[in-house]
């Protein structure tokens, strides 16, 4: 997945987007998250490569058995 | 001489049916005890002693008349605070639930309800089942019974400091990435996260609905068998729940492991973050297991962050999906900490929503093959990184920084077991994994009661 680095403004507006009042998170914090979490999902890539479009359909029954 | 309220389920059951105690004397020492320890340890949300004491009546008298319901007919249970308990107060941790008043029971508690066991209360869990606790919750958490410095593991934390001081013998707790197995681990106790769709979730509140799982704990794993039966069954009104089933695993308990082959994750017990201690009290775990007969094979796995990413990925965007309109209406209530980790599922792009799903199905698929080429029953690794975390070192995001140790079994469904295994040189309680095949939750709980029968030293019970 190509990353970018989420600046503090986009944050705001992802969140003002989601309905969630940015005044009552800590930007800089999550901001930090953000941008922790997009470079460790950066590893699904491979993860996910020659895996079908099913393949990610969850499926109760067919997962546990 | 141990005093009663510390006996596992196995010997009060025992008890019970010799009649050298009445159901209604052990939940009233039962009741002393919470009302003696709970103020220090918090582990008791909602106790539910009136009910508690109608219900051990009742048990006497089907004892007394020979009709007992099952082996845990007068045995006291406490519930983890996300299982909807039909007219008492159900919280989730948040102070948004504080009155609410379930209308119906969850599954679970109506299968143990009707097996006789007597509801002592309803256990702290961390706000929304997602662990970590928060100082600003709406109800205090419960602390480490053998540090109060240190995280008593979450979201099942009230029922580990519980069962840890012998509050009570038994209870009930989920496990999303760890929440049945952490506790367990850091108080010292036993936990099993059950097979995906082996045990009914209808009326647990959900966190994440592919990965939630709900799961007994106890001071045993033996006794985490005897719960186990009783919970595990298809049940319709669940749909993730499977129409495979296992047969009762109490009966096939034995002691020792003879032509058991265990896979040593090496990759795993060496991952970023396991600490010295950590791993060698796995491999001494594994040199007991040789002494009983099993065989030890080292095997490696995926690497342990790609589990950890995709369980926290999906488990991220469903709870927000969960929470999203109460994150909107109601975010200044909702407490530091689970608001911000909630609040991050908002920031997660479908297309890593899926490929998280898709990375699960291989991981899951290449787990399952690498046991099938090495010929392994179980696997073994550590269950927890190190000692418990310091409670002031905790952080909104501290689980971005380290690999989810028990995330492997949350992401794949396999059955996983949190066994005790000897006290740090913190003196803090230490705990390795028992993970098997997809219903092969019998053989986990078999190899995790042998260990433990075999170390009877590890066990402990805080006063």
């Amino acid at each position: 997945m190509a990353r970018t680095k989420l600046g503090d403004d986009h944050w705001h507006v992802i969140a003002r987007r989601a309905g969630l009042d940015g005044d009552a998170l800590d930007g800089e914090k999550i901001v930090k998250a953000i941008d922790r979490l997009g470079i460790l999902t950066q590893r699904l890539d491979d993860c996910a490569a020659g895996q079908s479009e099913q393949a990610s359909i969850f499926d109760a029954d067919r997962f546990s058995k | 001489m141990t005093e009663v309220t510390n006996l596992s389920v196995h010997d009060m059951s025992a008890m019970l049916s010799r009649r050298e105690i009445s159901s209604v004397d052990l939940t009233t020492q039962l009741i002393a005890a919470v009302e003696a320890k709970n103020p220090r340890f918090q582990a008791f949300l909602t106790p539910t002693f009136e009910l508690a004491l109608q219900q051990a009546e009742a048990a006497d008298k089907r004892i007394a008349a020979g009709q007992c319901a099952s082996p845990i007919d007068g045995i006291a249970i406490a519930l983890k605070d996300a299982y909807d308990t039909k007219g008492i107060r159900t919280t989730v941790g948040s102070s948004l639930f504080k009155n609410r008043i379930p209308t119906q029971d969850a599954a679970i508690w109506e299968k143990l309800r009707d097996a006789g066991m007597v509801l002592l209360g309803k256990l702290e869990c961390t706000e929304f089942c997602l662990g970590g606790p928060s100082f600003d919750a709406a109800f205090p958490f419960a602390l480490n019974p053998h540090d109060p410095q240190r995280y008593s593991g979450g979201s099942s934390s009230g029922a580990g400091a519980a069962l840890a001081t012998g509050m009570c013998p038994a209870a009930m707790g989920s496990d999303t990435g760890g929440s049945i197995r952490i506790p367990a681990a850091f108080c010292g106790v036993a936990g099993i996260k059950p097979t995906y769709g082996l045990v009914s979730m209808r009326g647990l509140f959900p966190l994440s609905g592919s990965l939630d799982h709900a799961g007994p704990m106890a001071r045993t794993s033996r006794d985490c068998a005897m719960l186990l039966d009783v919970i595990a069954g298809y049940d319709p009104g669940d749909s993730t729940s499977s129409p495979r089933q296992i047969d009762p695993v109490t009966p096939s308990l034995k002691e020792d492991c003879s032509g058991l082959v265990i896979g040593y994750v090496t990759n795993f017990a060496t991952a970023e973050g396991v600490s010295a201690e950590s791993r060698q009290a796995c491999e001494r775990a594994l040199d007991v297991y040789r002494s009983l007969g099993a065989e030890i094979r080292p095997v490696t796995m995926p690497d342990l962050w790609d589990y950890t990413i995709a369980n926290t990925t999906i488990m991220t965007a469903e709870g927000f999906a969960i929470h999203s309109d109460r994150m909107r209406q109601h975010l200044s209530e909702i407490s530091y900490l689970t608001r911000h980790r909630i609040a991050l599922g908002a920031f997660i792009p479908g297309e890593a929503y899926i490929k998280a799903q898709k990375a699960r199905r291989k991981l899951t698929e290449d787990t399952r093959q690498i046991m099938d080429v090495n010929g392994l029953d179980l696997l073994c690794y550590p269950a927890m990184l190190g000692d418990p975390p310091k409670l002031d070192d905790m952080t909104p995001y501290y689980y971005l920084d380290l690999p989810l140790i028990t995330a492997p079994a949350n992401l794949t469904g396999m059955p996983a077991s949190s066994v005790r295994a000897g006290f740090s040189e913190a003196n803090m309680p230490m705990a390795f994994q028992l993970s098997g095949r997809h219903f092969d939750d019998g053989k986990v709980l078999q190899a995790a009661h042998a260990y433990e029968i075999a170390t009877p030293d590890f066990a402990r019970i805080v006063e």
